[in-house]
């Protein structure tokens, strides 16, 4: 079920309504309400994959469980290494599977032996890497002692499967969320309008300024070699607009959707296309996954403590692996490499923790060095998106090639000017709401009634004036 | 909660009854209402299809489509079919009331492998198309707006071999026709209203690509005097008017003919009148559009192929019955489609 389909659109308010006035009296009924509710939204796409979330949610409570009795440490590594292996097992298998027996192929090819392959039609289920990621942060967490295992098997199958945010985030951690599912909830009205101006704002992202940008950015990529360099050049930064749009969109209508059931998400993106360098984009975004591969991959690894390749591998393998989560592709692996060539001089220098604080804080505009860091970072990251957005490598590095020929400084064969208005009027919105949870969070408080109304209708008339073609999130084939 | 849901509620109420309006009186629902109505925005009852189904003779199914035929079986027909959309319409199409008369075997070429029919039928036949496949007659058909354009920059020279089509086939079957959403969040609630009352001022008004004119007489069952057709009919008359490219349509056409004869094969012409052209001498206020003289100067050229002159013979028809073409798409109706095939059938025999 897509947030922006007419599905969700009865969806939510059903369950809004059940949860607020019928169940409302007991936290394990509120409790029970959002498992049937997420299993429906979960299996409106395809029932039969609930079995995997299912399972998930099945061995990891009864691991958690088992870890609360065990005290030997060799039985509670086994344990935890069960977990991870049927965690990771399922999201390789799914996710995988095809892309090592290819190139498996592919290099015993290159010896001359002749492999008939057994390539099977797998479907990915919408989610595995954000679920099976968010109920290990549990088992983990459990072993290390930061949480208590739960008994609450219906609070634990609600935290595992809650619809906001099971499909495409934020990858919440155990610590923070699970104990909300304890608490009985009590509807908040300022917090209740707050996750709807957020819904609001993420339904703008995602349909008006993502699913535009799609359209172009789609015909660019498809067809880059007929472009010239100028317009490649637009196709990158209209994808790296799509990306955010739809990404950081969706993140928004999980959270403020959490709102109206009284839960608390953390953000998940925090206006990375702000960033001075690549360290603070990476503080930036997708915080809920960069975070989980720093806890749980950086520092066990030994994190920035250690010799210099010590730090140098850590790095190289958290972006690879981080690249490799996306997709099963080359091109990923790819996308990351870039980013750790480009946070390494960073680390290495001791410099990759110098903007901590929001760029102009308290002000209009950026300093010129601030402007031009931006500019400088931002261009870095849209590069990077090449090869995120590529079919395959060569098609990454035919369109990388293409930019820097003769024809990067005439004029783009493809412009809509409509686009790019909205999109600098996006710009100039989210820069200044920068200091927010995202970019309206105050936006018109102090404002008459009038003029507020008037800013909300003008969004959503924007929304269902710029809605086109439903276009699928990005995140979902993750 | 009351105040949030009382605000809420309030809020989208507007939003809420203005898509209420557009689900009840607009459809995108093939069954219920046709592509003029779509493409156009127009609000409609939906109860059209249902009063004139009735008119429509209902035949089974009996063409064969080259997608789904075995041709190590089967390779032997009477009739090969290749055209655009007014040679698909399923069960009510020309070609598979032709299939249900006289016991006639008829393959028809799937539009995917056919976007432009005249290209098509010359690289099939400069291919081993017909090597394999035996046919007596070929239907070439076209829509009037499109035949003129089709004939244009034809390449004599470019061929389709039955191995490259076989490959086009697989690959079209593997894709996987994705489920037509409706898709909440559209501009259409806002448009649809806003365009079905600009109708009330203007023939087509802004993004319909539909117009909507009054005519002298009532053409259709649902006794209105409107035509609707479509915007593309008006904007090619100016090219099918053009009596040089319509001859050269012709040559090519003939030269197409010469070709097949080669081979044993007879062709047919089948061009089919746009709606616009057909209810032109019904339009109430003629001096605003152009007259389309495509049919008037295709007719009077020498041909080397059998041509049905689907216009005179529909024209006929129209003195008896109304509904030739449906009121609310582009395509013709069954009763036209019936006809046509009957003729088709005469000049075979």
């Amino acid at each position: 079920m897509l947030f922006n389909s007419i599905d969700f659109v009865i969806f939510l308010p059903i369950v809004f309504m059940l949860y607020w006035f019928v169940v409302d009296k007991s936290i394990k009924l509120q409790n029970l309400l959002i498992v049937l509710a997420s299993y429906v939204f979960y299996g409106w796409w395809d029932w039969r994959f609930l079995s995997l979330i299912v399972f998930s949610t099945l061995v990891d409570y009864s691991i958690g469980r088992a870890l609360n009795t065990e005290k030997t440490v060799a039985k509670r590594k086994a344990l935890l290494c069960a977990s991870l292996l049927v965690n990771l097992g399922l999201l390789g298998f799914f996710k995988y599977y095809n892309f090592f027996l290819d190139n498996f192929i592919t290099v015993f090819t290159f010896f001359g032996a002749a492999i008939k392959p057994n390539t099977l039609n797998i479907i990915l289920p919408v989610g595995i890497s954000f679920y099976t990621f968010q109920t290990l942060s549990y088992t983990i967490d459990v072993y290390r002692g930061k949480l208590k295992p739960t008994k609450d098997f219906i609070a634990f199958s609600a935290f595992v499967s809650f619809f906001p945010q099971l499909v495409a985030g934020p990858i919440e951690r155990a610590t923070h969320l699970l104990p909300q599912f304890y608490k009985k909830r009590i509807f908040n009205y300022s917090n209740a309008v707050n996750g709807m101006r957020q819904i609001l704002w993420g339904l703008f992202k995602k349909i008006v300024i993502a699913d535009n940008c799609a359209q172009y950015a789609n015909i660019i990529f498809n067809n880059s070699e007929d472009y010239s360099g100028s317009t490649l050049v637009l196709g990158a930064i209209l994808f790296t607009f799509q990306i955010y749009g739809d990404f950081s969109g969706y993140s928004d209508i999980a959270i403020g959707t959490s709102r109206l059931f009284g839960f608390d998400l953390k953000q998940n993106f925090n206006f990375p296309y702000f960033s001075r360098d690549i360290a603070e984009f990476w503080r930036r975004w997708h915080i809920s996954l960069s975070t989980w591969f720093r806890d749980y991959l950086y520092i066990p690894l030994g994190g920035s403590r250690g010799g210099i390749w010590m730090k140098v591998r850590n790095t190289f393998a958290i972006f690879i692996i981080s690249g490799f989560w996306h997709g099963a592709n080359w091109t990923f692996i790819v996308w990351g490499l870039l980013n750790a060539v480009y946070f390494l001089p960073l680390l290495l220098t001791n410099n990759n923790r110098n903007n901590l604080e929001t760029v102009a804080q308290g002000k209009y505009l950026p300093s010129v060095k601030e402007f031009f860091m931006m500019f400088l970072t931002f261009g870095l990251t849209v590069f990077a998106w090449i090869f995120f957005r590529a079919e395959n490598i060569s098609h990454a590095l035919q369109y990388a090639s293409g930019i820097f020929s003769k024809s990067l400084l005439s004029i783009p064969e493809i412009f809509p000017n409509f686009l790019i208005v909205l999109i600098i009027i996006f710009v100039l919105i989210e820069w200044r709401g920068r200091e927010g949870q995202y970019a309206i969070e105050d936006l018109g408080k102090k404002w008459k009634k009038t003029f507020r109304y008037s800013m909300y209708y003008a969004i959503v008339v924007l929304i269902f004036w710029f809605g086109g073609k439903e276009q699928q999130f990005i995140y979902f084939q993750f | 909660m009351k105040k949030y849901l009382y605000k809420t509620s309030l809020f989208l109420l507007p939003i809420l009854c203005l898509v209420l309006i557009t689900k009840i009186f607009y459809t995108t629902d093939k069954s219920k209402g046709g592509d003029l109505l779509r493409l156009g925005f127009i609000f409609d009852d939906g109860t059209y299809r249902d009063k004139i189904k009735k008119k429509f003779k209902k035949v089974p199914i009996k063409f064969k489509e080259l997608s789904n035929v075995n041709l190590e079986n089967e390779n032997i027909f009477d009739v090969l079919t290749i055209g655009d959309s007014f040679s698909g319409q399923d069960e009510y199409g020309y070609k598979n009331y032709l299939a249900n008369k006289d016991s006639i075997t008829l393959l028809h070429i799937d539009r995917f492998l056919s976007e432009n029919p005249i290209q098509a039928l010359i690289n099939f036949t400069n291919g081993d198309f017909f090597e394999k496949i035996k046919v007596n007659y070929i239907v070439l058909q076209s829509v009037e707006r499109d035949i003129v354009k089709r004939a244009e920059k034809i390449s004599w020279k470019e061929q389709t071999s039955l191995e490259f089509i076989s490959k086009k086939i697989k690959e079209n079957s593997l894709r996987k026709k994705a489920k037509e959403k409706d898709n909440f969040f559209s501009d259409g609630i806002f448009k649809i209203p806003l365009i079905n009352i600009l109708y009330l001022f203007q023939d087509n008004p802004y993004d319909s690509q539909t117009y909507k004119i009054a005519t002298e007489n009532n053409f259709f069952t649902n006794k209105t005097n409107n035509l609707l057709f479509y915007f593309d009919d008006l904007e090619k008359v100016k090219l099918n008017n053009d009596s040089l490219k319509v001859l050269t349509l012709n040559k090519v056409l003939n030269e197409l003919s010469l070709k097949l004869k080669y081979k044993g094969i007879k062709l047919i012409v089948l061009p089919c009148p746009d709606k616009y052209d057909f209810y032109y001498q019904g339009i109430s206020k003629k001096n605003k559009y152009i007259e389309p003289m495509f049919f008037d100067r295709f007719d009077r050229m020498d041909k080397s192929y059998i041509y049905i002159n689907s216009k005179k013979i529909l024209m006929d028809l129209s003195k008896e019955t109304k509904d030739i073409y449906y009121y609310d798409d582009t395509h013709w109706s069954p009763l036209a489609a019936d006809k046509i095939a009957q003729e088709i059938l005469k000049n075979m025999n």
